[in-house]
């Protein structure tokens, strides 16, 4: 990881699809953000407990391991104060509406069908989304 | 079923020769094609087959036979000598000329078996017949006595006795003649009278004669055997006193001439002194040929006791019922329901008899088929392996098959339609509570309405998970109302386990097929945007058509689930209030980039009273988006679409039309076929899945909407679609289009 400056933003990216996931990382890195890879939703909270911060979290619905994406945000929103305020964008290929309404009931900040966005234009999104001071 | 005889068989004979045995009487003998079958004292119907001379009593007399029943080639009668154009046709008969017999009938004078009692028979003229029968046809001394005590009067001439000898010298049969009326000295006196039986036969005036003569003796009715001549007694209805009651109430007589039911008026003894029309048309024969007769013209088919019950009973019952089977003049067998009366004089004494009788053959025949049908039915019905259950227009259940019995776990106990989804467990799909009782399938069918489909799980004992059962209820409808309902239970239990395991496939395929395709687009997406350094434009020139590729893969990945779900029939509509004019505006702006791109003119044309339709948006946009992209597509440069939604009465209507390539006629029928492109489309525009048209018509078609078109090569194609103004049709399934 390169070096963080304290207005580094770092965004966690939870995807078990090793391609997908380093070409995320790329254009994350390339976009200014610092970025760590998970690959299970016990990564990914190991993840959470270990960096000073986590600005951001961009997370697949299906991932290694018994738990997926649905589980993370659960726990995510409901285990540290800290953590609820994280924006989570959920980029999936998985567009099941039952899920996408459990995933913004939930509170995360939007669902994107993988193969109907283009990679530049959810990175701009969450880059907007950190723009704006959070509440 | 056994067929039951429709009509009584009559036997062929051919005359012989006739042999005179007295002054007036003769025997005729018959040769018989087949042996006849009789009991000794049995009597026929001989029928002629045309009237030599004109009778009005008809071709048709009955007389007992007087062979031997061992005889098997011949039958022999004795017939008394008289006028009657039937009389004078039998002696006109020639060797070998034809006639029939049908038969045998007659009780009266037929001895039982068993018999051990002395008998006495008393005959007058012919009377003797039915005893010369009995007399050649035993074959062995009977083991009681038998004397016959046979009675000429002086007018009917010398009998030749050496015939009645040879008839009675071979088993020691005592034979008396006596010339002159009857003498009750001739009867031996030290006879103990209670104990002998006597079959008293002859002319009415002989059989009163003996009779008044047994009953002075004691001799219990029981002992006294007689066939239709009974001794006449103290009152008896005549055709004259009929008349004349008849005459004073003119009305009522009127009335019984033309009823549909056969109404008969006989004597005290059965002799017919009335018939009317439909009791002619009934039997077959005219009242000319059934006077002087008694209902056995049509009768005689009942077992003995019937007979006997009626004339011991009639003394007592104010009317006899009866169920009698009779035959026709033509052989035909009919079935009655019969009522007798006796009339009774002042001194109520029987003097006659009215019988009513109803026919019932064709009802009993319906009756009969019915209930054939209903068993086979039943049994079809029973065994069928869908439910099966009938209820009539209460609720309450007429028919339950076995398969709705273990499936539905219906018992014998009555249960009402209402209570039906608490008492069987009955649940929806998803084990939800059927809230709306009135939208229950069954519920609707007594209403009138044919459910085609009601998908629900049932948890009973027997399925303990749910078992999933389409419901399938119609209204039994006679004339105008509604008389019950009719359900059938499907187990689709299975076919709901591969629907969703296809269903499951289908989004499994769409989540593996596109996760390399994404991975295809960012890497190329990030090339191009020189995220892994600079490239040339010739590179630029590879990458971008790498990346369309790839854009064409998704969206035929897209369309293709698309399809999928739209054949599974699995997706969903979900119908909300809709600005219709809103989503098409919007679809516009969506697609503004590749319009100005063409720099073609859009104009729109929009209903300003167009309400909020129920809709499923994302199902509404696709056929929007479709159209309009296929607008686009195949437009020329500058070229010019329009859209136009109008209101009609009952429903709304979508066009777009552009100035584009057309359609050639050739290939329109197949247009909405599944990837198909026509060849100009191809030519123009190599992207296309040949998907989109069909996505839309099938679409529209399950919301209940139409789709047409009309299209000229070369100059535009205007694609129009219309939907109710009541909205896309909620339709239940398990996943949404496009997911």
């Amino acid at each position: 990881m390169d070096t963080i400056s304290s207005d580094t933003k770092t965004v966690l990216v939870v995807e078990d699809e090793q391609p997908l996931a380093d070409a995320i990382r790329l254009k994350l890195e390339h976009s200014g953000f610092a970025v760590a890879v998970a690959r299970t939703v016990e990564q990914a909270l190991h993840y959470l407990e270990d960096l000073v911060k986590v600005d951001a979290i961009w997370l697949d619905h299906y991932l290694l391991g018994k738990e997926n994406g649905l589980d993370f945000v659960m726990m995510v929103k409901g285990e540290k104060a800290e953590w609820r305020h994280i924006p989570i964008f959920v980029v999936s290929n998985t567009a099941s509406i039952d899920k996408v309404h459990s995933y913004l009931q939930l509170g995360v900040q939007k669902y994107y069908v993988k193969a109907n966005y283009r990679i530049d234009e959810i990175v701009k999104d969450i880059t907007e989304a950190l723009a704006t001071p959070s509440a | 079923m056994e067929e039951t005889p429709t009509k009584i068989p009559s036997f062929p004979v051919s005359f012989e020769r006739k042999t005179r045995v007295a002054d007036t009487a003769h025997v005729f003998r018959f040769r018989v094609a087949e042996h006849f079958d009789f009991q000794p004292g049995q009597y026929v119907w001989l029928i002629l087959h045309a009237l030599a001379f004109p009778d009005p009593r008809g071709e048709r007399r009955a007389f007992s036979i007087i062979s031997s029943n061992q005889e098997k080639d011949y039958i022999e009668f004795l017939v008394r000598d008289s006028e009657s154009g039937y009389k004078r046709t039998l002696h006109a008969l020639e060797a070998g000329d034809e006639a029939r017999i049908i038969g045998p009938f007659g009780h009266a004078f037929v001895i039982p078996e068993d018999n051990k009692e002395d008998i006495t028979c008393i005959v007058g003229g012919v009377g003797i017949a039915p005893f010369i029968g009995i007399l050649r046809s035993l074959t062995k001394r009977p083991p009681y006595r038998l004397r016959i005590l046979h009675c000429t009067p002086p007018e009917s001439g010398e009998w030749d006795i050496d015939v009645l000898s040879a008839w009675a010298m071979v088993l020691g049969i005592d034979i008396v003649c006596m010339q002159g009326s009857f003498d009750g000295r001739a009867v031996s006196p030290d006879t103990p009278y209670a104990t002998e039986r006597f079959y008293v036969a002859g002319p009415q005036e002989f059989v009163n004669e003996v009779g008044a003569f047994l009953d002075r003796q004691h001799v219990p009715r029981d002992h006294q055997h007689y066939e239709e001549n009974y001794p006449e007694p103290q009152g008896n209805l005549t055709e004259n006193d009929f008349q004349e009651c008849s005459g004073r109430y003119g009305v009522m007589h009127r009335a019984v001439l033309e009823s549909k039911v056969h109404t008969i008026i006989t004597d005290a003894n059965g002799k017919i002194i009335f018939a009317n029309p439909a009791a002619e048309r009934g039997s077959g024969y005219t009242f000319a040929e059934m006077r002087g007769n008694t209902p056995r013209l049509w009768g005689g088919l009942m077992p003995l006791e019937a007979y006997q019950k009626f004339w011991r009973e009639r003394e007592s019952v104010n009317v006899f019922e009866g169920r009698p089977t009779n035959h026709r003049k033509n052989g035909e067998i009919y079935s009655m329901a019969s009522r007798i009366f006796p009339i009774r004089n002042d001194a109520g004494v029987i003097i006659g008899h009215i019988g009513i009788e109803e026919e019932l053959t064709e009802k009993l025949k319906l009756v009969r088929e019915l209930e054939h049908a209903k068993a086979r039915d039943e049994a079809v019905l029973a065994n069928v392996t869908e439910g099966l259950v009938v209820v009539d227009s209460e609720g309450k259940f007429i028919f339950v098959n076995k398969a709705a019995k273990r499936m539905v776990g219906i018992s014998g106990e009555p249960v009402s339609v209402r209570d039906w989804p608490k008492t069987y467990g009955m649940y929806g799909l998803d084990g939800e509570e059927l809230i709306d009782i009135k939208d229950f399938a069954p519920m609707l069918a007594l209403r009138g309405t044919v459910v085609e489909g009601t998908k629900i799980r049932i948890k009973n004992e027997q399925y303990p998970e749910g078992l999933i059962l389409r419901i399938l209820a119609s209204p039994i409808v006679v004339g105008s109302g509604v008389v019950g309902a009719v359900m059938t239970f499907i187990d689709i239990s299975k076919e709901q386990q591969i629907d969703r395991a296809k269903s499951e496939f289908v989004s499994l395929a769409s989540h593996q097929l596109r996760t390399p395709l994404s991975t295809i687009g960012w890497y190329t997406e990030m090339l191009l945007d020189g995220d892994a350094g600079a490239i040339t434009s010739e590179q630029r020139k590879y990458l971008e058509e790498v990346y369309a590729g790839n854009q064409r893969m998704v969206e035929l990945v897209n369309a293709l689930l698309n399809v999928s779900r739209l054949e599974l029939g699995t997706f969903l509509i979900e119908p909300e209030p809709t600005d219709v004019l809103a989503l098409a505006q919007s679809v516009i702006e969506e697609q503004k980039p590749q319009i100005e791109a063409r720099h073609i003119r859009t104009e729109t044309d929009f209903a300003n009273d167009l309400p909020l339709i129920p809709a499923d948006q994302k199902l509404l946009r696709m056929v929007f988006q479709n159209l309009l992209s296929n607008a686009v597509k195949y437009t020329p440069q500058n070229g010019r679409i329009t859209m136009r939604i109008t209101k009609h009465e009952t429903y709304f209507e979508g066009c777009i039309t552009d100035s584009g390539i057309g359609i050639p006629k050739e290939e329109q029928p197949r247009i909405f076929s599944k990837l198909y492109r026509a060849t100009n489309a191809r030519e123009t525009e190599t992207d296309g899945t040949g998907l989109g048209l069909y996505i839309v018509k099938s679409i529209i078609d399950q919301s209940g909407g139409t789709i047409y078109f009309g299209s000229e090569q070369g100059k535009g194609t205007t694609f129009c679609f219309t939907l109710p103004l009541t909205g896309m049709r909620k339709k239940a399934g398990t996943k949404h289009l496009d997911e």
